[in-house]
């Protein structure tokens, strides 16, 4: 099999393998892909340890918003644990042609416990709100914390006294920051999810992190925040070299 | 796409069924694909063959099992997989935002 320049890995940070290509994307003004968000919701992970916050994987927000077979989506929505969360993160994409890669757009929406809401933040007007409802669709009927999942069975604590919790709402957060270009959302995705992380984790009296994201989210981040994503690639590959040796070598195919 | 079906026979061998472990790859177009490997052999190997058979890059393709992405050095023994469990395989998504002025 060929291998390019562009394949070489440069970094394996949990599930995620980032290649040259990747590096590429971040140093130009490209559209972001799935894997570079995925990694640094990781690593988002990695800093706010909270058991509360699930960032999504974007290739799994994906495969649920388009599942249409009712086993395989339960294969892929039971092991989240939604009923144990206070906040789960999910990426938005508005690819609707699965024979090639595609999309032009990422946006996100967030399930918030305390609201009883999923939270659509757009920053392309409402470009994927279409997208968001789909998924909202999909997984409103399993956030909630019932007698019956089976994967909340150990969180006899987290039950409500009261009745059953109502079906969460859809709410399309016209405060969302608007990027000023045609190639950045996804650097607004990755800066959103960072500030309802920093707001959860950091116990803010606030009761959403509308005001925390209108502080800390603007135009700037367009500047910005490429570089410092592949700032921290580079840490992270060289403490994985000082840790477990380079590990890179090519690999026979 | 290439349009080869899937091998499924391959499934049916009853032969040293400790040491190796059948697997479906599932693309988004519902084609399957069948696998049998070495519960101790890393996933690139499956991966790799799954992409030179569909004719795809590796790099554009998701392999998803149980709501997490796979790495291909990972094994079927590490991920406890189960005898014809299924992975899904995605193509990779991406997005800037077109149609903002």
């Amino acid at each position: 099999m060929k291998r390019s320049k562009e394949d070489e890995m440069i970094l394996s940070y949990k599930d995620v393998v980032l290649r040259q290509l990747d590096l590429d994307i971040l140093n130009g003004h490209f559209c972001l892909n799935d894997r570079i968000i995925e990694f640094y919701f990781s690593y988002l992970s990695s800093i706010y340890t909270s058991p509360d916050i699930l960032l999504v994987p974007p290739a799994i927000s994906f495969y649920i918003s388009n599942c249409s077979d009712s086993e395989s989506l339960n294969s892929f929505i039971e092991p989240l644990k939604l009923p144990d969360k206070k906040l789960v993160i999910f990426t938005i994409n508005d690819n609707e042609d699965f024979s090639e890669v595609g999309g032009l757009h990422w946006s996100l929406l967030a399930f918030s416990r305390s609201m009883n809401a999923f939270v659509h933040h757009d920053t392309a007007g409402g470009l994927n709100t279409r997208h968001a409802k789909k998924l909202y669709k999909v997984v409103k009927g399993f956030v909630a914390v019932c007698d019956s999942a089976p994967t909340s069975s150990k969180k006899k604590e987290s039950k409500k006294a009261g009745g059953p919790t109502p079906v969460p709402d859809f709410i399309e957060c016209s405060n969302t920051p608007q990027q000023q270009n045609g190639y950045d959302c996804g650097l607004y995705v990755m800066a959103i999810a960072k500030v309802i992380c920093d707001w959860h984790e950091s116990g803010s009296k606030d009761e959403n992190w509308f005001l925390s994201m209108d502080k800390q989210v603007n135009s700037s981040i367009e500047r910005t925040m490429r570089g410092e994503t592949l700032k921290l690639i580079e840490d992270l590959q060289i403490r994985e070299h000082d840790e477990h040796g380079f590990k890179f070598s090519p690999a026979p195919s | 796409m290439s349009g080869v079906p899937g091998t499924q026979e391959e499934e049916k061998k009853p032969m040293d069924q400790s040491a190796h472990i059948n697997l479906k790859v599932k693309g988004q177009d519902g084609n399957e694909v069948f696998f049998r490997i070495k519960r101790s052999t890393q996933l690139r190997k499956l991966m790799n063959a799954y992409c030179d058979r569909q004719s795809v890059d590796l790099n554009a393709i998701a392999f998803l099992f149980d709501g997490r992405r796979l790495r291909g050095d990972q094994t079927p023994d590490e991920l406890e997989m189960e005898e014809a469990d299924e992975i899904d395989a995605m193509l990779h998504q991406t997005g800037g935002g077109h149609g903002v002025a």
